[in-house]
């Protein structure tokens, strides 16, 4: 196997590149997926990328002493032998809403500091699954027409970031177009819809971007549109019949906080009805006590990780309970005031105290969460 | 290796690059030498025209502080220092009693600094000096041996942990002079926690040390005559970590208060947990008869009617 050496300036080539859309520097290839039809798809695809065949996958993972930033230049197209459908893992003491994650890429060429995949990753590839028929295979089995579910892609990776060369939101939104009890969320913050455009979600899939204050997402989303383009794209893919959600999280906190998140706010419904977005979340920064050592030393300049956090019931860092109850209180009102209270708010992994002093009420349980969630959206 | 008679002024003292053990404490030796003699020779090697010290430096300066001239010591005609140091290592690690954290320090930098792989000392180093193999505990340990000369004599002499070192090595060598007369008389528990704390304060504000510690309310616990050196260490910790969390501390000074202010009844303890993050808080009662705990519940029942019992309720629902 060749060692490659990185370019001193890759960064900023990553930087430019990500402007437009992501384009890896090397492509490998499992040999058992050579000839799957996904990996002629992302080939064809990424033509002008050099590509390389790997044998053993295991081993060359470990012989590759990449680090996690250097690794965002390299691209694996590999097969899950794994499952791909996972319960969202949720956190003690916290109310959880019921999700499903699909682990069909893995990684993220954006570089959020405050991103939870460089602690929880242990390697620094973008992986891409192609045995994309052995996860329909799985879905079939999983879905029982009897519940509702909430499904997403976006929780290990960014949705659609790939999705220039994957297509696979082409694949997924037909597959979950004919299912009648299932919510598809696609989670992002880039601009890459283009091969939504192309086909009908038929009411099911919600394409919901993750909206930050302009600042931070200046700052510490890095490589990343800003909130407008990302608003702005969320208004268009509306056209295609698309419902659209938001995630305000992580909210970080910082002295200009509020007049900040207040504009954003205020931008979506400048843009967007209420009637087409199917639900807001909030969250603010939480993380692993190792993902503040890790953040420090990437990101050195970086001054999230330095706000009042105390030890959570689930040993995560978080703000103190009446910092986090002032910042959701003025979300909540915000967002009541600006859609007449015609949007659905939930609040990502919060005690049922917080829920109730906010939003008046709390899930008695995950499922009523998720049910309420997929009934929403549905009868949207 | 040959064995000679060197005279200790042929001995370049300055040259630690194979030195890993900083203890510098020779009573006891010197007491033996002079008892017994030599009886271990260090291990010399040459560079530039002078010898430097392998292994046996506390032998050499013991030597040397007794007025001893001329010492034996084995020869080793090896131009390679790397392999040099790794006998030195191995050497370490099969007689030495456990290494402390400083002297494990030293021995990553010295490997990393003599031009071996990273990945190498992670992966086969690390474990042998009970560490775990990760890029972090490597970066840990290179930091640790950065520290500057008095903050690593303070760790020999047992006055500063590892954690308390761990969270030195974030700050500046001159920071670290500024720091250590503070930190020393603090308890082990306390030192890591003021450090990360001013630490943090530093790089959320922007300001500098001398900055923090010129604010008015430090400057006056540190400048007063009215506190022993203990009761001003403590407040300064209490004074830091309040401007590090101050929503946390004022609303625990305020529950502090509130308890104190209710008076509740001997026997009688109202508990919260750590961070007031949980929504209930608990109550513990101790009673030795029926008639005890009657008294106790009648006593309750009027604090749970004061205004001022609500006054914690209210409190906690503000936003
Ligand atoms: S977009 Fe999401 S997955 Fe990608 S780096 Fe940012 S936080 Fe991580």
């Amino acid at each position: 196997m060749k060692k490659f050496v990185i370019q001193k300036n890759s960064r900023n080539i990553l930087k430019e590149k990500m402007k437009y859309k992501y384009i890896p520097d090397r492509v490998f290839i499992d040999s058992e997926v050579l000839y799957h039809p996904i990996t002629v798809r992302i080939t064809n695809n990424l033509r002008k990328t050099p590509y390389e065949i790997v044998k053993n996958v295991k081993s060359f993972i470990k012989e590759f002493n990449f680090n996690y930033k250097n690794g965002k230049k390299y691209l694996l197209i590999t097969k899950q032998k794994g499952k791909f459908i996972k319960p969202c893992p949720g956190t003690p003491h916290y109310l959880c809403c019921n999700y499903y994650i699909i682990n069909l890429t893995l990684n993220c060429p954006l570089d959020c500091t405050y991103c939870i995949l460089q602690y929880y990753l242990n390697n620094p590839f973008m992986i891409i699954y192609a045995n994309i028929e052995d996860l329909f295979r799985e879905l079939d089995s999983f879905l029982s027409p009897n519940k509702f579910y909430r499904i997403g892609t976006g929780e290990l990776t960014d949705s659609l970031v790939f999705d220039h060369f994957t297509e696979f939101s082409k694949d997924l939104i037909s597959y979950f177009a004919n299912k009648n009890n299932t919510v598809f969320e696609l989670k992002t913050k880039t601009t890459n819809i283009e091969n939504l455009t192309k086909i009908n979600p038929n009411g099911k899939t919600v394409v919901a971007w993750s909206l930050n204050s302009d600042r931070i997402a200046k700052n510490e989303e890095i490589n990343a549109p800003s909130n407008i383009e990302r608003i702005k794209t969320a208004k268009k893919i509306i056209s295609y019949g698309y419902k659209v959600g938001f995630h305000f999280d992580p909210i970080i906190f910082y002295p200009d906080w509020e007049k900040d998140y207040f504009k954003i706010v205020y931008n979506i419904f400048e843009n967007i009805n209420a009637e087409y977005i199917a639900w807001i979340s909030l969250g603010t920064l939480r993380f692993p006590p190792r993902l503040k050592d890790i953040i420090q030393n990437r990101f050195p300049k970086t001054k999230i990780v330095y706000d009042e956090f105390i030890i959570g019931l689930d040993g995560k860092f978080r703000y103190f309970k009446t910092l986090r109850l002032k910042i959701y209180k003025k979300f909540a009102n915000w967002i009541r005031e600006l859609s007449n209270g015609k949007v659905f708010i939930y609040l990502c992994m919060e005690s049922k105290e917080i829920w109730e002093k906010i939003l008046g009420w709390n899930p008695k349980g995950k499922r009523e969460l998720g049910d309420k969630l997929c009934k929403i959206m549905l009868a949207k | 290796m040959i064995k000679k008679i060197i005279s200790i002024k042929k001995i370049n003292l300055k040259d630690d690059r194979f030195r890993i053990s900083l203890c510098n404490e020779l009573t006891l030796l010197k007491f033996s030498i002079q008892k017994f003699g030599l009886l271990k020779p260090p291990i010399l090697t040459r560079r530039n025209n002078k010898f430097i010290i392998i292994s046996g430096w506390r032998k050499v300066l013991a030597c040397q502080e007794l007025g001893i001239e001329k010492i034996p010591a084995f020869l080793w005609n090896e131009r390679d220092d790397l392999k040099i140091l790794l006998f030195k290592i191995h050497e370490y690690l099969t007689m030495k009693k456990e290494l402390n954290f400083l002297e494990k320090a030293q021995i990553i930098s010295k490997l990393y600094h003599f031009g071996m792989e990273k990945r190498e000392i992670i992966q086969n180093y690390l474990p042998l000096l009970k560490i775990s193999p990760s890029n972090y505990d490597f970066e840990t340990y290179l930091s640790l041996s950065e520290l500057s000369p008095s903050i690593k004599r303070a760790i020999l002499k047992g006055n500063i942990t590892f954690q308390g070192a761990r969270a030195l090595t974030k700050f500046s060598l001159s920071e670290q002079e500024f720091l250590l007369p503070i930190i020393i008389p603090m308890s082990s528990n306390y030192q890591k926690e003021f450090l990360i704390n001013v630490y943090e304060i530093l790089k959320k504000e922007g300001i500098t040390l001398d900055e923090l510690f010129s604010r008015r309310d430090l400057k006056e616990i540190i400048e007063s005559r009215n506190f022993s050196q203990l009761e001003k260490i403590e407040k300064i910790i209490d004074k830091v970590r309040s401007i590090r969390y101050p929503s946390y501390t004022a609303f625990k000074k305020f529950f502090e208060l509130w308890v104190k202010e209710i008076k509740f009844p001997k026997g009688v303890n109202i508990l919260h947990d750590q961070f007031f993050e949980e929504e209930k808080l608990s109550l513990k009662i101790k009673f030795k008869n029926d008639k005890e705990l009657r008294d106790i519940l009648e006593k309750l029942e009027k604090i749970c009617n004061s205004e001022k019992f609500k006054e914690y309720f209210k409190r906690k629902d503000e936003i």
